[in-house]
């Protein structure tokens, strides 16, 4: 396995994702820029420039035709994926954390924006759902050329701490969010009210991912654990516990693949920067974690980073894996023929 | 079948077996044969070499056809013109590749990996002594054995053993009465010890060994308590190791030195002493993979 060195950011990693089929690679950091990349060589195609604050988090539709970034900078931005230009911007109250589109097939018209508090006047930070103008619209806002006028749906503003991530659940009929006093949230799309609620972990959920058919939920917490949560039946149902503060994490999309099944997940973290000083000298434990989804076992890692991995995706083939890195690199990985071919991975 | 039999057309012959004239220009003639059953064509040509030299170029071709599925989508994103800091067309030398092979590391102390390691195919032997039925060996265990041992592992017994009054009725210290060597206190514990210690693992077997031609190599040495052969669940042919356990020690060690590097049956023997089980130190085992 010889993984790429993808360069392009100069501050820390905040996100990456692939798109759904798997060709390209999606990265945003705090140095305001935001990257794609072909999954297959590593190669870059282009930046989409705009965002004058750190990226902290982007969505790709399925379709691959547009991108959504979320900036510090208040705003969300839509470009257009081929060619980097912007299609519209929403502008919310206060620095956006998250963003993801719906995941209605050919319809993805709408998002959920994460917000942080900014100030009293601005508002309080909000969970929320827009309606995503396009050109095809009539009501137009070109008041300053920022492209079509998208409309918010939903607001929840009664949170219990900031959130850090939300993803849309099954069937768009729920957010699943995630908070940084570890809550773990399950709100109805329609009324905006929580139907399920549960204090997931005792320190900050960084990271959380759902699975394909969005059942299985991984939360990554800072408390050296990570939790698997089935979201049909509302419980927890695996936890795996590692050495390390844990700030990613991924399912592999092989794990109810029809062949060459893979129980796998990955997890990602480490000593942070401001922690050097108050731990025990040593390792800051930046490997990717690779971890049996099933007997919660370590199964292996990979060495690399000499920063904590902020963020991390499985490739949609479960092939291989990007990590982004505080230093702010990118590793590309591909799995060898040894992953397909050792059965301590089956 | 009446084609069949019919000569071929003339043409086809000439095309399978060129004539070729001597001297003249074959530079611009290509001859190329019908395809054959294995679907290989003959094709000749020639060519004038910078030395002026003609060669006569034969090649065997095969042509197949391979299906694989492409994303359009994917195909339509190959070649993407560069826009955003990259629009210039400049050349972007973000990229490296790593310049060490990355292995995925296994982690050290990992009791799933151990007992996949385990289970590598040893599972057979530890299963062996969980059924004591089957252990047809500790039937014919001679008495002396146990005699040679009895006084150190008596110490060690256990006052809450398992077996628990029944073992109080035959405690060895009232006298009088006849107890089996394999039912007396600590036998249990002797039995594993002495397998740990005495037992060698045997590695590089044939496929068609028995346990009949392993107690024949290896009771030549010293006397065999037990002799388990891995075998293949389905086609019971040997897995290509064994474990011989001896009723004495240095009989193992002997054996060590003797048939480890010994040649049977085309291939050399590999003999070592067995790894103890750690399945005592492992109570509650994982479940089993799916």
């Amino acid at each position: 396995m010889r993984p790429y060195l993808l360069n392009g950011h100069s501050r820390p990693l905040t996100y990456v994702m692939f798109n759904r089929d798997g060709d390209l690679l999606f990265t945003c950091g705090k140095d305001k820029k935001v990257n794609v990349w072909y999954s297959s060589n590593g190669e870059r195609i282009g930046t989409y420039d705009g965002h004058n604050g750190v990226v902290w988090c982007l969505d790709v539709t399925y379709d691959s035709k547009r991108l959504i970034t979320a900036g510090a900078d208040e705003c969300c931005k839509v470009f257009d994926m081929e060619t980097g230009e912007q299609l519209a911007e929403i502008k919310e109250k206060g620095p956006c954390r998250w963003v993801q589109w719906c995941r209605k097939p050919n319809d993805q018209n709408k998002v959920v924006v994460a917000r942080d508090r900014f100030s009293e006047a601005k508002g309080p930070a909000a969970i929320s759902i827009w309606k995503v103008g396009s050109s095809a619209d009539d009501d137009r806002d070109d008041e300053d050329g920022a492209g079509p006028k998208s409309t918010r749906i939903l607001e929840i503003t009664d949170l219990p701490s900031k959130t850090t991530t939300v993803h849309w659940g099954a069937y768009d009929e729920t957010l699943v969010s995630s908070h940084e006093d570890g809550l773990l949230v399950v709100w109805d799309v329609f009324t905006g009210t929580p139907v399920w609620e549960i204090q997931a972990h005792d320190a900050s959920i960084p990271s959380m991912c759902l699975s394909e058919d969005r059942y299985l939920c991984l939360t990554a917490c800072k408390d050296a654990s990570a939790k698997l949560w089935d979201l049909l039946n509302k419980k927890c149902v695996k936890e795996y516990k590692t050495d390390r503060g844990l700030n990613a994490c991924s399912i592999s999309p092989r794990y109810n693949a029809r062949e060459n099944k893979r129980y796998h997940i990955l997890l990602g973290g480490g000593q942070s920067a401001e922690e050097v000083t108050t731990t025990a000298a040593g390792e800051g434990k930046f490997q990717a974690l690779l971890y049996h989804m099933v007997f919660a076992e370590e199964l292996g890692s990979v060495k690399g980073h000499f920063g904590p991995i902020n963020t991390i995706a499985f490739m949609p083939g479960g092939d291989g894996y990007a990590s982004g890195g505080e230093e702010g690199y990118v590793r590309l990985h591909h799995f060898d023929e040894s992953y397909w071919s050792n059965k301590y991975y089956d | 079948m009446a084609a069949a039999v019919e000569r071929r057309a003339w043409a086809d012959e000439a095309d399978d077996e060129p004539i070729l004239l001597r001297g003249g220009d074959h530079r611009n003639e290509r001859f190329e044969s019908a395809p054959d059953e294995n679907g290989i064509r003959t094709v000749t040509y020639y060519e004038v070499n910078d030395r002026g030299q003609t060669l006569k170029i034969t090649k065997r071709i095969r042509s197949g056809v391979r299906r694989y599925r492409l994303n359009k989508n994917v195909e339509a994103r190959k070649d993407l013109v560069r826009f955003g800091a990259l629009a210039g067309g400049e050349d972007d030398s973000t990229t490296v590749p790593h310049h060490e092979d990355l292995q995925i590391e296994m982690p050290q102390n990992n009791a799933y990996m151990a007992i996949m390691q385990e289970k590598e195919g040893d599972d057979d032997w530890y299963a062996f002594d969980l059924q004591p039925k089957q252990n047809i060996w500790a039937k014919y265990r001679k008495k002396e054995d146990e005699e040679e041992k009895k006084d150190e592992v008596v110490d060690k017994v256990d006052v809450k053993d398992p077996t628990g009054p029944q073992q109080a009725a035959r405690d060895p210290s009232k006298p009088g009465k006849y107890v089996p060597p394999s039912q007396r206190a600590g036998a249990r514990q002797l039995e594993q010890q002495q397998k740990e210690e005495c037992t060698v693992r045997v590695t590089n077997l044939s496929e068609d060994v028995r346990e009949a031609d392993l107690g024949e190599l290896f009771g030549s040495i010293g006397k065999v308590s037990r002799i388990f052969l891995a075998k293949q669940k389905d086609s019971r042919q040997s897995k290509g190791f064994a474990f011989v356990t001896y009723a004495r020690r240095d009989d193992a060690a002997a054996a060590i030195k003797r048939l480890n590097g010994h040649g049977y049956d085309h291939l050399i023997l590999n003999v070592e002493w067995a790894k103890p089980s750690n399945r005592e130190n492992q109570p509650n085992q994982p479940m089993k993979r799916g």
